[in-house]
């Protein structure tokens, strides 16, 4: 337990609609994240990745499942996050643009979380502690006192990972930090990250659509699907031995620049048709109308994630 | 495929040395400096860059629809020979219903939400054709060209509202009104970025059989330099309003000769985990003061004194590779 920071079982996340229907949008969800560790999150638009980051700092409350923090429970029904924990666990969001208040400066935008978790030593003043955290970020002084919209996109993001330190935070979910960024911002801002990882020894939950910049950055690597998990393993192992036929699919749709990519890709296996509403979920796999490997239990029955070798959990009725 | 054996009359677009400027308050912003590329039919090219260098201007440039303030103060654009800023009202506009079109990023905006699918199509193919023709003859070329971009069932989606249509369905609806009309030219402005991997991959492929089947010319617009690699089969590679390389797709991916497109390629992810880059230093340069010479040279590790003074020449160092850059070649 103790290597663990945190721990997700069976998190159910479900949004009644007013015609009677209901959005699963996770459904029944289990993942594990060391100390330390980079789990990276991967799924398309409206599989249920974003709904796991409110839940966990508290933006939503759960349907049912337990969510562990330290071995801690964290999401009990009626429970109230102390400001500790509140600030152990903090988020970057997409888009700086939006996540940034327009209206303060950087200043005022970073002092708000120190003020309220109280960082650091008392004998240093609010604006020592400004200027310490964009140095962390690598940023310039004078920074402080401009406005977001006097920043680029990889300078604003940065100062959102700063407001995420100034809590102290050990956990920190990053929730599509760079897909608004150009491919020369968005290395700068992952290099800056995984330099802050290794000082401060600080666990991620990457949240992203990009698998590619998954073999970069995660230890661990799980894909969801319609609100479910299909298959979890560590990021050397997923990406040489992919098991699940939707993790085929996506990694042979990625556009790669490199003929050595292009042999990594799984062979031949043509994307076809869409992700379904999730309103509206088949019944058995998620996935079998997309599958070409459907076999006629996929339609009945819901497959179990199961462990394959040492680490790497598929849930697929096919044989492996 | 340029070696001369094409027939003149393929040439379908030819830009040479387009300089456009944008007037704003009075200041000038320098943003094409010397575009040239051509497409000839059946020709899939590829322009690339990060945001803000040029790539959705270039396309504008060439549909004439750069905004007001834009001046074109060097360089010309032709479509099928003709220049296209000297085009009279008549011949740009048989050019635009005709000639090129073009599918945007986000088809969610690109189409109106409060008309049906068949109201939108059929205006816009109306516009695109003979006066006179009868409504239902519209409808069976809207059909045929819903059924040409792989959608089950067009009469439903003629029916439909966009609102009830996926990201990639809408996104075919766009690709099927561009080639209706029996356009040569698709100018397709990033077409799978606001599309999830899977359907973009779906998308992409479609763009290409188009391509094949209907012998278009298509100039493929992306940030994403795997797209264009996957996609066309010659890029041009932009920075700051510049083409700094070009040639080939294949030729250039593998032996990419400009320190800018070296510089980007470490940047992307790759899936056989290569280490990424720690990015690229400096900025963009400043558009109203863009240095004299090489426009990257500022932010080039291997800039020398010449190279903020005086614009590079466009060198060729393989055939049809060509280099912006004063030391290309010699291996970065």
């Amino acid at each position: 337990m103790d290597d663990k920071i945190l721990q997700i079982d069976n998190l159910k996340k479900y949004f009644p609609l007013r015609n009677g229907l209901v959005v699963k949008a996770v459904d029944d969800v289990s993942l594990r994240l060391g100390v330390g560790e980079t789990l990276g999150l991967v799924g398309e638009s409206g599989s249920g990745k974003s709904t796991i980051a409110y839940v966990l700092i508290g933006m939503y409350e759960a349907t049912s499942g337990k969510v562990f923090y330290k071995g801690e429970e964290i999401l009990r029904n009626g429970l109230r996050r102390t400001l500790k924990q509140k600030s152990e666990i903090q988020i970057v969001f997409q888009d700086p643009g939006s996540s940034l208040n327009p209206k303060r400066t950087i200043r005022q935008s970073l002092s708000v979380p120190l003020r309220i978790h109280s960082r650091g030593s008392s004998n240093q003043s609010l604006n020592e502690q400004v200027d310490s955290l964009l140095e962390e970020v690598e940023l310039p002084r004078d920074f402080a006192d401009k406005y977001p919209t006097a920043l680029g996109g990889g300078e604003r993001q940065l100062v959102s990972v700063a407001r995420a330190l100034a809590a102290n935070p050990s956990l920190i979910i990053l929730d599509e930090p760079t897909s608004a960024l150009d491919v020369s911002i968005q290395a700068k801002v992952i290099s800056k990250l995984i330099d802050l990882q290794r000082e401060k020894s600080l666990s991620y939950l990457f949240i992203t659509h990009d698998l590619s910049l998954m073999r970069n950055v995660a230890d661990r690597v799980a894909i969801l699907y319609l609100g479910r998990l299909c298959e979890q393993a560590p990021a050397a192992e997923f990406f040489e031995n992919p098991l699940h036929p939707y993790t085929k699919m996506l990694l042979s749709s990625i556009p790669v620049v490199t003929l050595e990519e292009e042999n990594m890709k799984p062979a031949k296996i043509r994307s076809s048709g869409e992700i379904p509403s999730p309103v509206n979920v088949p019944p058995g796999c998620a996935f079998h109308m997309r599958c070409r490997d459907k076999m006629p239990v996929c339609e009945l029955e819901r497959p179990v994630m199961r462990e394959v070798s040492r680490g790497h959990e598929v849930c697929c009725h096919l044989e492996i | 495929m340029r070696d001369g054996m094409i027939a003149v009359d393929d040439l379908l677009l030819e830009i040479s040395d387009l300089s456009v400027t944008f007037d704003v308050f009075g200041h000038g912003y320098h943003v094409l400096d010397g575009i040239s590329f051509q497409a000839r039919k059946g020709e899939r090219i590829g322009l690339v860059g990060e945001s803000g260098c040029g790539k959705t201007s270039t396309l504008k440039a060439i549909l004439r629809v750069l905004p007001r303030n834009a001046v074109i103060n060097g360089g010309s654009v032709s479509f099928s020979g003709k220049d296209v800023y000297k085009m009279s009202g008549r011949e740009l506009d048989l050019m635009r219903r005709n000639g090129a079109g073009m599918i945007f990023q986000d088809p969610s905006s690109a189409l109106n939400p409060v008309f049906t699918i068949e109201s939108q199509f059929l205006t816009a193919l109306k516009y695109s054709s003979d006066a006179g023709a009868p409504r239902s003859e519209l409808y069976s070329r809207a059909a045929q060209a819903l059924e040409n971009v792989m959608l089950a069932d067009p009469e439903r989606i003629m029916k439909s509202y966009p609102y009830q249509l996926s990201g990639g369905m809408k996104q075919r609806v766009c690709i099927a009104m561009t080639i209706a009309a029996g356009r040569q030219l698709m100018l397709a402005d990033e077409p799978g970025t606001s599309l999830d991997v899977t359907i973009q991959d779906q998308i992409l492929r479609l763009i290409n059989q188009l391509v094949q089947d209907k012998n278009l010319a298509v100039i493929m617009v992306s940030h994403s330099l795997g797209v264009i690699r996957e996609s066309t089969s010659y890029v041009n590679i932009m920075y700051a309003g510049t083409i700094v390389e070009s040639g080939g797709t294949e030729d250039v991916f593998k032996k990419p000769a400009h320190p800018y497109t070296v510089a980007l390629m470490a940047c992307v992810p790759k899936l056989t985990g290569e280490e990424l880059s720690k990015g690229i230093p400096g900025r963009v340069p400043d558009y109203s003061e863009p240095p004299v010479g090489c426009r990257f040279s500022a932010r080039c590790q291997f800039a020398r004194d010449v190279c903020g003074r005086m614009k590079p020449p466009r060198t060729e160092i393989s055939p049809e590779h060509f280099v912006s850059c004063y030391f290309a070649g010699e291996g970065f």
